[in-house]
């Protein structure tokens, strides 16, 4: 991945590897509970190292960008799901990582929510040199992915490019 | 990463609470706990503490601890004088009289004669009276606690009688000796007179007192003099371990304080333990979003020690501040408790001294002035500030007191002259006081802490009295 072995990686490598290069979206959000959305979108950055108010102040802008820029102070307790998945997806874009991993975002979610994030998700995350895997029960969101790949007992058993028949069995 | 970890443990400010206090109860526990068996232990010695001039204790070689004393013959002075290194040498007598009151109270005392030329080992800390007047005929030096016990809820007052074996006392000085073990009222006077108050017997010589030469190393004199006379001589710091150890040995105080201490170690450490394993339990989905973001495991494991080691900071520190603040609160009340309204004069009419409490305070009528001798000074019986006026001689002129239950605010003039002082009065002594906090006339901000511990010579007569 990346031009690297990321699965032979040692323990501490693989974990720079990761702040790096990926991001993650959680399907039950996995918000700090004491931090407002701006310090949680912005823990990636202060994991890197970043001074805070700088780190805060570009998720801050992230957040504007994503439609949350009246919710930029709230504690996630105060937050609605959609709202919360925002900040989530907020957090895993704001290191500019080159995937993102999506774990059943829309789960917890309504369907007109699930729409929205998902939109954004497309629309923010699907960069040209960046790309984003979502994994997903939920097949009313299939039609926003560019590759779809259908796993059973953890093995890829067909990939279908744009709602076309499948590239691989 | 530090703010992340600190906003965590303090998210959820129930749990946060419930751990700062549960190590604070448990630090209050083991403090109040090891502060009164430390205190206990102190007590057993606080005889020979209290003597300062010497530096070697001899006594008999059986002699355990104070307590167990085998009379000296008077010969065995004249022999320790005799050993190379000795400075000086003098007789203490210690004795268990029981001292009684006009009114019928009466205790089981703590009697120690002093040597009748020289009286060392009397009372440095003196409440009221001089222990010089130890040299007028039939007179002691009782120490407060006692003064209190054999007369309760009276003012502590200066030339009042006790019978102690058919003997007439007259009680000249009110020290503030160290309590002794058993709470027995400790009573200081001569040597010739104390034998008396106790009755004859053939042999009455409890202790030598040695004060070492200078340069000569207060061990090497005990070594010579337990060669050269056979007696057992110990140092002040080895005698005072000796009773100590004593006691450890052969009473159940280590027993009951060192399971209190133990229980009151491992239920702390079980409940704020258990607590914080539940904290971070808890928060072990966090820290798993926080691992798969790229916070490395060293870091997280950082962030537990400083959530740990701030709870337990500051649970520690506020159990430590309970516990200053029980064993403040438990002195200033038996202070409070055992101080009545006093007005006295000491010996050579130099000093007048005031001081309040609101116990008594409806028993006497609102500034009550008191005159004797050749100082004035107006007592304010009623829950109102005392105001009385000294006129200290030398530079610092302090000007008023303004005394108050427990504390004494007074004014006084710097040594350059001109600067006021406002001072909070922590204690008052004979001719001295302690004071924790002192202003600037003109200023608001308090500077606290102990600032002096002077005496302050107060003159005979009243320069510009002040109206209170």
């Amino acid at each position: 991945m990346f031009g690297s072995n990321a699965g032979r990686l040692p323990a501490n490598q693989r974990i720079l590897f990761r702040r790096e290069n990926i991001g993650f979206v959680f399907q039950q959000f996995n918000l700090l509970p004491a931090l407002t959305a701006a310090e949680n979108a912005a823990v990636p950055l202060i994991a890197a190292g970043m001074k805070r108010t700088e780190a805060v102040d570009r998720a801050k802008a992230l957040l504007d960008q994503l439609g949350l820029n009246g919710r930029r102070d709230a504690l996630p307790a105060t937050l609605s799901g959609g709202e919360q998945q925002r900040v989530a997806i907020a957090r895993a874009l704001v290191h500019e990582p080159r995937l993102v991993v999506c774990d059943e975002p829309t789960a917890a979610l309504d369907h007109a929510t699930g729409d929205a994030v998902m939109k954004l998700v497309a629309a923010n995350a699907v960069h040209p040199d960046r790309a984003a895997v979502v994994v997903t029960h939920d097949s009313r969101v299939f039609h926003f992915a560019d590759v779809i790949a259908h796993m059973d007992d953890g093995r890829i058993v067909k990939t279908e490019r744009n709602g076309k028949r499948e590239i691989q069995s | 990463m530090n703010f992340v970890a600190l906003r965590m443990l303090t998210g959820d400010r129930a749990k946060y609470l419930g751990l700062i206090f549960a190590i604070a109860f448990c630090t209050f526990l083991l403090e109040n706990q090891t502060s009164i068996f430390a205190s206990i232990l102190k007590r057993t010695g606080s005889q020979i503490i209290d003597v300062t001039d010497a530096d070697v204790w001899v006594m008999d070689r059986k002699t355990e601890y104070f307590e167990q004393t085998k009379a000296l013959k008077d010969t065995d002075l004249t022999r320790v004088r005799g050993v190379n290194g000795v400075d000086w040498a003098v007789k203490l007598f210690k004795g268990y009289p029981v001292a009684r009151t006009r009114a019928g109270k009466f205790a089981s005392c703590i009697l120690l004669g002093l040597d009748d030329a020289t009286l060392t080992g009397a009372p440095r800390k003196m409440l009221l009276g001089s222990w010089q007047r130890l040299r007028e005929p039939d007179s002691i030096v009782i120490d407060n606690a006692g003064y209190i016990l054999l007369f309760p809820g009276e003012p502590l007052e200066l030339d009042r009688e006790l019978e102690m074996n058919d003997h007439r006392v007259k009680i000249v000085g009110i020290s503030d000796a160290s309590a002794p073990f058993l709470s027995n009222p400790v009573i200081h006077t001569r040597y010739s007179e104390a034998v008396n108050f106790v009755g004859h017997e053939r042999t009455e010589l409890s202790y030598v007192l040695v004060r070492s030469q200078p340069g000569v190393n207060a061990e090497e004199v005990c070594r010579r003099i337990e060669a050269q006379t056979g007696l057992r001589a110990r140092t002040t710091d080895q005698f005072l371990w000796d009773c100590i150890v004593y006691y450890l040995k052969n009473t159940g105080i280590p027993v009951n304080f060192g399971i209190t201490i133990t229980i009151a170690l491992i239920v702390g450490t079980v409940v704020a333990g258990q607590t914080f394993y539940l904290f971070t339990l808890e928060n072990l989905k966090q820290f798993g979003a926080l691992k798969a973001i790229g916070v490395t495991n060293w870091r997280l494991t950082g962030m537990v020690l400083l959530q740990a080691f701030a709870v337990g900071l500051m649970g520690f520190g506020l159990g430590t501040g309970m516990s200053a603040a029980f064993f403040e609160a438990t002195l200033r009340n038996s202070y409070a408790r055992n101080h009545s309204d006093v007005a006295e004069r000491d010996a050579d009419r130099r000093l007048h001294l005031v001081r309040c409490h609101n116990r008594q305070s409806s028993e006497y009528p609102a500034r009550d002035r008191v005159r004797g001798g050749d100082s004035v000074s107006r007592v304010n019986r009623a829950r109102k500030p005392i105001h009385c006026d000294f006129v200290p001689r030398g530079t610092q002129a302090l000007r008023r007191w303004h005394a108050r239950p427990g504390i004494a605010r007074c004014r006084l003039r710097g040594p350059a002259g001109g600067t006021y002082l406002h001072c909070w009065a922590e204690r008052l002594w004979q001719d001295h006081a302690l004071i924790r906090d002192h202003r600037v006339a003109g200023s608001k901000r308090r500077r606290g802490g102990i600032v002096r511990e002077q005496r302050w010579p107060f003159a005979s007569q009243p320069a510009d009295p002040v109206s209170p």
